[in-house]
């Protein structure tokens, strides 16, 4: 696989900023800009893309454990079809070791789809069925929205980024 | 299963209900997205079909010069040109246009009736011609006054995109901030019911009108943008619903009050103009409060290291000063309902709106928008913990 992807953007990286950008007028200005905005993507890939496979199976594995939850949970309240739609695509995984980063992402965006189908029609239950989906989502998303602070942390755009850990660290914590 | 749900179906938790001219706006952005990828504005043709729009308005005679393009601006394309009369009169002006889709849908019409409406009461840029509807210039636009000032220190202090991240000395704080309540004092005691504002209407049928306006409004943009779902927004939606706060006296709103949104002069440190009305509408007061508290306009200060909102000054202060500048009375819940919702609504525009915009290729800064894009998880934390708070209270 050589030139891997390191080589690939540490010399695009450079090229960029030693070839490209000083060889833009000064009042070109949204060429400049994003020019800087390019650089600024290449460096964060670089710092991703060793990790991406595993941080796709990451969080595939977190939205199982979601909606493994909220079948649990409502497993005692009427079955509606959205529940029944969770449940069975929640067990037609059909991903291996070998399966690529996409494929996991894509299963992960589905199950995060159904879950929002059955969110959705639970919106005008009552306060005993909705406390308990509330209490699930949110103890899901702060693990999920962390999580994904700590993978685009290389933007600098997060006020809090001192206080993220490492993706390296992120990785080795489980759901 | 029916003894689940709860009352439903009227006017008071429609789901679709909105500001007619935002429904307007979003039906009208759903039909231009099928049309990119969208081609940059060459200057020269921007520059010639200007010329032929301010000729037919003014006469023959004008004359446009240095014509060209302004750094920044995510959300609209931005041009700078001195427009010369036959009577010798020359102004500089500032030229902001609609790309195919903003990380905003907005209305050049009602941001050009805040302007008119308010040139009065505040620092503002003037509103000099608009084509709302793009008929004139091909894309919908408006021209504005340029005004001149800074919107971050001119020695002390970083600066992010957009103003985001910007810090003040102590010294710029105290400049700064009895103009910043004031101002916005000022835009919420306006008597918009005196005032031609054509293009806005107020939620005044029911006093939960405002804020399901307002969640109707954003949770329609997340459903029709988003990329990825994220199960938390979908969440969030149906704690607002369950939660609206009650408005009895809606105000205007600018929508998007911060740091990076107003000028000052570097030497005095009056403020010089209030920018960007785009969001502007009728509402609830609370909204703007809750906007301006965002974290990510927050920042530490160098000084104390006490977290500022908008850098400017304490959470309590603000609260503080802004009731005995208005006579106001803050709800404190129905402030954390306006927090929730202004996270919800960044979170939308930016892992939802600006994602699919750089997907699509609609927008002349598509590489800054899928930049961007992942600031919207910073909002959707800060979401997930005001909405904990909120059930834990």
């Amino acid at each position: 696989m050589s030139p891997d992807f390191d080589i690939r953007l540490i010399s695009m990286i450079k090229a960029m900023e030693e070839v490209v950008v000083p060889a833009i007028p000064e009042e070109r200005s949204l060429a400049r800009e994003q020019a800087g905005v390019l650089i600024g993507h290449l460096q964060v890939f670089r710092d991703q893309w060793p990790h991406v496979a595993k941080y796709a199976w990451l969080c595939l594995r977190d939205s199982q454990a979601l909606a493994r939850d909220l079948i649990e949970t409502l497993r005692r309240f009427p079955e509606t079809p959205q529940f029944t739609a969770l449940r069975n695509l929640l067990a037609k995984e059909d991903l291996d070791a070998a399966s690529s980063a996409t494929t996991v992402w894509a299963c992960r965006n589905a199950l995060a789809s159904s879950i929002d189908i059955v969110i959705d029609s639970t919106i005008n239950y009552g306060t005993e069925v909705t406390g308990l989906i509330d209490a699930l989502v949110l103890s899901h998303a702060a693990r999920e929205h962390r999580r994904d602070r700590v993978w685009f942390q290389g933007t600098a755009l997060d006020p809090d980024v001192a206080s993220l850990p490492s993706i390296e660290e992120m990785l080795s914590d489980r759901p | 299963m029916d003894d689940l749900l709860t009352a439903h179906s009227s006017a008071y938790d429609d789901p679709v209900a909105l500001d007619p001219r935002v429904e307007e706006l979003l039906d009208l952005r759903l039909e231009r997205r099928r049309r990119g990828p969208y081609k940059i504005i060459s200057t020269e043709d921007l520059q010639g079909k200007l010329e032929t729009w301010l000729r037919g308005d003014l006469g023959s005679e004008v004359i446009i010069s240095d014509f060209g393009r302004m750094p920044g601006g995510a959300s609209k394309e931005q041009f700078s040109f001195v427009l010369a009369g036959s009577d010798g009169s020359s102004e500089k002006l500032v030229l902001r246009v609609d790309p195919l889709e903003s990380i905003v849908e907005t209305c050049r019409y009602r941001e050009t009736e805040a302007l008119n409406a308010l040139a009065d009461l505040l620092p503002l840029a003037q509103a000099r011609f608009v084509d709302g509807d793009g008929s004139k210039l091909g894309q919908p636009c408006m021209i504005t006054s340029f005004v001149t000032g800074v919107t971050r220190p001119p020695t002390k202090g970083k600066v992010g995109p957009s103003g985001v991240g910007t810090t003040f000395s102590r010294e710029w704080r105290e400049r700064l901030t009895p103009q910043f309540v004031e101002n916005l004092a000022k835009i919420h005691r306006f008597d918009w019911r005196s005032a031609d504002l054509p293009h806005y209407s107020a939620p005044t049928d029911f006093p939960t009108q405002a804020g399901l306006w307002q969640v109707n409004w954003w949770s329609r943009v997340w459903r029709e943008d988003l990329i990825v779902p994220y199960p938390l927004l979908t969440m969030a939606e149906g704690w607002m619903r369950r939660n609206l706060p009650a408005c009895d006296d809606p105000v205007l709103i600018h929508g998007d009050y911060r740091t990076g949104n107003f000028m000052f002069d570097p030497v005095s440190g009056e403020m010089t103009a209030i920018l960007d009305w785009e969001l502007a509408h009728l509402g609830d007061f609370h909204e703007d409060l809750g906007w301006t508290m965002q974290r990510l306009f927050a920042g530490a200060a160098d000084d104390s290291g006490e977290v500022m909102v908008c850098n400017l000054l304490t959470r309590e202060a603000l609260i503080e000063q802004y009731e005995r500048t208005t006579g106001r009375k803050v709800n404190l819940r129905t402030l954390a309902f306006y927090e929730i919702l202004a996270a919800f609504k960044c979170a939308a525009m930016n892992l939802g709106t600006g994602a699919g915009i750089a997907l699509r290729g609609n927008n002349h800064q598509d590489v800054v928008l899928a930049w961007l894009s992942s600031v919207g998880h910073v909002f959707a934390d800060e979401m997930a913990g005001l909405i904990e708070k909120e059930i834990s209270a």
